[in-house]
């Protein structure tokens, strides 16, 4: 049985701090310092989870911080690693993926349909009969998966942090320190980061009766913890690694992002189990596991332990865990023990009895815990049974060198070490120790430090660099740690509950190479990512191609080395949000707020619900005036003598004509006639023009500018003024009276016709005037310094209150302009439309010796096929049609609704379609599909549908100064 | 994170920049090759080539000399630098 030990000389826990947790409804003692593994088996409880496909009992596989046998819930968070989460006072934890609890898991009874359940079951079964995939599908949605997701946890926001620094060392072992300490020697910026909530590595368990080997330890922690260049990051992992040395680690606080000039891969090694029937019974571990238990958290993990060896360290963690009072009841190794050095002898003279060139056949349990293995030896002949209550494995490795084939490593299988190894690194980039295939504790030591002098080397601040030691030349791996069994059982990955016959089936079914036995077997893909189980898939297919190891290849880890809470990824969920100068007049009245690209934009000002709302606005506009704050528009100043070739390359338009001091709409395509964007151009001087872009679009049409006129060589200086310039639109028939009260600015229509600018003082603030007509009304679009935004707004509700005044959203600036027929580019165009479609044609001068689009707009012209037409329909508008409903004909969509909207002026539904050029035609009927899957009869509607002579541009008052 | 060392800026990570590819101008006139063929088929054979890269903070281009196969930087230079004289 498992127990707690007396005290240990490195263990992590704290006895006097005792605590009391829940698991699976039953309420247990444990240590501050446990994690939830060691608590439990502390307590005996041996069984911790039920496995993935067969919910079989599972507990301690690797205890590496990567052991994806227990998974647990804590109820706000979920698949939990019971070997990293350390318990907490009080808190109660679940099994994952039970039905019914982990005791009496119903679902248990699939392993009896193991054998109908073969390698690509679901890919075979379910495919057909068709019609019944639906219910198939819920099904194994309910059974796949794991932990559940609970929606209603609080949500908790970390922080991501940036680190620069000069190296980065990721393993806080043997050479990850001894790298540190070299480093320490030179005044220069050290990061080193490990896992486990202490550094020190292997040095507390592979070395912990080794007097010299704590007092190295011990003197580099002292160092580190002084040192004022040096940052020390404990319960952090390297998740990935990114382009120049950059490295999240993830830590309890939230992801630490380093950015090195050097890095050092001191991560060691993952050990791998053994392959035997029944191998993953609760009880069965590796002997690291063992180890780390008893030393970090004083825990025997059985009482009676059969040790499987297929190397060195398995003999010595037999011999010391006989020190602290497990009965080694027999190892059994897979060779010769005399190849095993003085350990073979240590262990004899120890009186462990020790099977040679056997493995082990099959381990039995009564009651569901192990009582027995049976022996083969590798003759094939049956041996003895052996009484036990744990069998730990040590068999071989493999390197945790995920974050190497990241960085570009390239890894080679070593036939000698039996192991893969990093055979070249990239530049600034270095790996020490075991997982550099250096095994001897002095060795790792030399190692690491070398890897260290090369990273400082390569750094500039030392000029030599140290000699590395060799390789070590045994193998510490055995080549096949696999033993087939007729009854089957061998589990290779326990994630997946994978035997050895589902990669030989999807081997015999042409899955015969590593990467697509990974996706048929789904080897390697679970939460573990295969860190304990494609080594050993690798070692099956060489077998079964009959070739070498190296031969066979490995799959590439990606990122991330342990799974990464989306919360960490998330971090503060810090972006970016833009206000405009008259933001507070928005916010105090109680405007509703929404993101707009980047921008925060009033949509309505709700007084009532946002439908009477943006009716009220509607009208005010229509009837009286308001105001809406355009400050958003992107705004750019350009100067120079190449101005218009820049203007008349870029946008389609011709600028020849346009005066000083009048506007005109222009648009932009790209190389393949696709609308860009749009704005207003005005002519200041002829090397001196005002241009506008769209709200969200601004900076890329900066960009875009800058970048043709970089491209062809203008002269040209482009100036970015959108957040240095507000804008208002004032728009109604009184928006001349109105602003006539506040300006110097000449309003007659004999000096400021439509489509001019006009430069004066309004409001006392020096601005431009624009009149343009988005919305349909006479509108004076007028920009000033952002400085004075909020004052000049104001100025004009105060000089417009006996008028009527009001600001308004862009919801209701949406359904002014679209009774005006005006498009929303990214609305009513997409990422396929080109001007011709959305009637922009007389936009387009195809004369014109070069500009961008030109050759595919002249393509594109007479090839027409759809087009964007009015519609309106007498439907009752409380059945809204909604943009991107269809248009269908004859049964197949004939375009699609890109706005539409109830008109008070025609007090009817109207709207904007993209549709198929035969059904353009005003008077055409069309089809609308609505969410209810019904369809609505539309006709198409000359546009505008409002003021088609565009009468309301006039100013009806010849002098609007008398009116006012 | 990728930093590439540019004149002017200093050493500057690639998060704040928008790279414009490789595009060229397009010519007055296409010679023998339809508009179809010169928006579309681009030449994407991993090699050692020049491309636009905008820094949107202080907005200017630069001319980045980069193989796209090992995303190595060999260096920069401003766009439009030429014509500043």
């Amino acid at each position: 049985m498992a127990k707690r030990l007396p005290p240990q000389p490195n263990e992590w826990i704290k006895r006097d701090r005792r605590l009391s947790f829940v698991f699976e409804g039953e309420r247990y003692d444990g240590l501050e310092g446990d994690v939830l593994s060691s608590a439990l088996l502390a307590n005996d409880v041996v069984v911790q989870a039920r496995s993935f496909k067969y919910h079989r009992p599972r507990g301690v596989l690797s205890f590496a911080n990567h052991d994806a046998n227990v998974l647990v819930t804590t109820g706000d968070r979920t698949n939990v690693r019971a070997d990293v989460e350390q318990v907490a006072q009080g808190r109660s934890y679940r099994a994952v993926n039970t039905y019914g609890g982990l005791r009496f898991d119903v679902a248990r009874v699939i392993q009896l349909f193991a054998r109908v359940l073969p390698v690509g079951f679901y890919y075979k079964a379910f495919y057909r009969p068709r019609f019944l995939f639906p219910l198939w599908e819920r099904l194994i949605r309910t059974m796949a998966g794991l932990g559940k997701v609970n929606t209603t946890a609080p949500c908790v926001r970390v922080t991501r942090r940036n680190r620069f620094c000069d190296v980065l060392i990721i393993g806080g072992g043997v050479a990850g320190l001894a790298a540190a300490k070299q480093c320490l020697s030179e005044s220069i910026d050290v990061v080193i980061a490990d896992e486990n909530p202490r550094m020190g590595g292997s040095f507390d368990y592979l070395h912990a009766y080794d007097e010299s080997a704590q007092a190295v330890k011990t003197a580099i922690l002292d160092l580190l913890n002084s040192s004022n260049s040096a940052e020390v990051l404990t319960q952090h992992f390297a998740a990935g690694f990114y382009a120049d040395n950059s490295v999240p680690l993830v830590g309890p606080n939230g992801i630490v992002h380093v950015h090195a000039k050097a890095v050092i891969f001191a991560t060691g090694l993952y050990e791998q189990p053994a392959v035997f029937r029944n191998n993953d019974l609760p009880g069965v571990m590796l002997v690291s596991a063992a180890q780390r238990l008893v030393h970090r958290y004083a825990i025997a993990p059985c009482a009676n332990a059969v040790v499987l060896a297929g190397n060195n360290e398995a003999y010595a963690a037999a011999i010391d865990l006989q020190k602290i009072g497990v009965r080694i009841a027999a190892i059994v190794d897979l060779a010769e023990p005399n190849s095993r050095g003085d350990l073979a002898a240590t262990a004899m003279a120890n009186g462990i009895q020790i099977i040679p060139n056997a493995s082990i056949d099959e381990a039995r349990s009564r009651n569901g815990r192990l009582v027995a293995v049976s022996i083969r030896s590798n003759d094939g002949k049956q041996g003895q049974s052996i009484e036990c209550d744990g069998v730990l494995m040590s068999v071989g490795w493999a390197p945790a060198g995920g974050l190497l084939y990241q960085a570009g490593a390239r890894l080679e299988y070593d036939p000698t070490l039996e192991q893969v190894v990093p055979v070249s690194m990239p530049a600034g980039t270095y790996c020490a120790g075991r997982l550099n295939g250096v095994f001897d504790y002095l060795d790792q030591i030399d190692d690491g430090a070398a890897a260290a002098a090369a990273a400082l080397a390569d750094i500039g601040v030392r000029s030599d660099a140290a000699e590395r030691p060799a390789r070590t030349v045994q193998p510490h791996s055995h080549p096949y740690p696999i033993t087939p069994h007729a009854k089957g059982k061998e589990f290779v990955d326990f994630d997946e509950d994978l035997q050895v016959k589902d990669l030989t089936v999807a081997y015999r079914e042409g899955f015969d190479s590593v990467e697509l036995m990974k996706r048929y077997s789904t080897i390697g893909m679970g939460p573990s990512q295969g860190k304990t189980a494609n080594m050993n898939g690798v070692r099956i297919l060489g077998q079964l191609q009959d070739k070498a190891v190296a031969a066979v290849g490995v799959t590439t880890p990606r990122p991330f080395t342990h799974p990464v809470p989306m919360g960490m990824l998330a971090g503060r969920r810090l972006r970016r949000q833009w206000c405009t100068p008259m933001h507070e007049y928005h916010h105090a009245e109680n405007a509703d707020l929404q993101e707009a690209g980047t921008w925060l934009r009033p949509m309505s000002y709700t007084r009532g619900s946002p439908r009477t709302a943006i009716e009220r606005e509607y009208q005010m506009v229509r009837e009286q005036v308001g105001i809406i704050d355009v400050s958003t528009l992107g705004k750019i100043e350009l100067f120079g003598p190449d101005v218009i070739p820049l203007l008349e390359y870029a946008y389609t338009c011709s600028f020849e004509k346009l005066k000083p001091h009048m506007t005109r709409y222009i648009f932009m395509v790209d190389g393949s006639g696709t609308l860009v964007d749009d704005g207003v151009a005005a002519r200041l001087a002829d090397d001196h023009f005002y241009i506008t872009a769209t709200s969200s679009h601004a900076q890329a049409v900066v960009r875009q500018l800058q970048q043709y006129a970089d491209q062809l060589g203008f002269n040209v200086a482009i100036v970015d003024r959108t957040f240095q310039v507000a804008a208002l639109n004032l728009a109604g028939p009184r928006s001349a009276d109105v602003l006539s009260k506040l300006t110097d600015i000449d309003l007659s229509s004999e000096n400021f016709p439509y489509l001019a600018l006009r430069e004066g003082q309004i409001a006392g603030v020096q601005a431009r005037a624009l009149r343009v007509g988005f919305v349909g009304e006479l509108g004076y679009e007028i920009h000033f310094p952002a400085s004075h935004g909020a004052a000049v707004w104001q100025a004009l509700l105060e000089a417009g209150a006996a008028a009527g005044i009001g600001a308004f959203g862009v919801e209701a600036q949406r359904l002014l302009r679209l009774e005006k027929g005006h498009l929303i580019f990214g609305q009513d165009t997409d990422g396929t439309t080109n001007p011709y479609e959305v009637n922009l044609g007389w936009g387009v001068r195809l004369s014109k010796e070069q500009f961008v689009g030109k050759h595919s707009l002249t393509k594109l012209k007479p090839m027409l096929k759809r087009r964007l037409v009015g519609f309106v329909t007498d439907a009752d508008p409380d059945r809204l049609i909604q943009e991107c409903h269809l248009i269908i004909e004859q049964g197949g969509i004939a375009g699609r609704v890109t706005s539409v909207a109830y008109s008070p002026h025609r007090k009817a539904v109207i709207g904007l379609a993209m549709v198929d050029s035969s059904l353009t035609e005003a008077g055409q009927t069309l089809s609308v599909r609505v969410s209810d899957a019904t369809t609505v009869a539309v006709t198409v509607a000359d546009m505008p549908f409002y003021d088609p002579d565009n009468e309301r541009q006039q100013i009806n008052s010849s002098d609007p100064r008398q009116a006012a | 994170m990728k930093y590439i060392d540019f004149p002017t800026l200093g050493r500057r990570p690639s998060s704040e920049f928008v790279v414009g590819g490789i595009i060229d101008p397009e010519p007055a006139e296409l010679d023998g090759i339809s508009p179809g063929e010169w928006v579309f088929n681009r030449d994407s054979i991993p090699m050692r080539r020049t491309e636009w890269w905008y820094h949107t903070p202080t907005q200017l281009w630069f001319l980045v000399e980069r193989h796209t196969a090992t995303d190595e930087v060999f260096g920069a230079t401003l766009a439009g630098a030429a014509i500043d004289g």
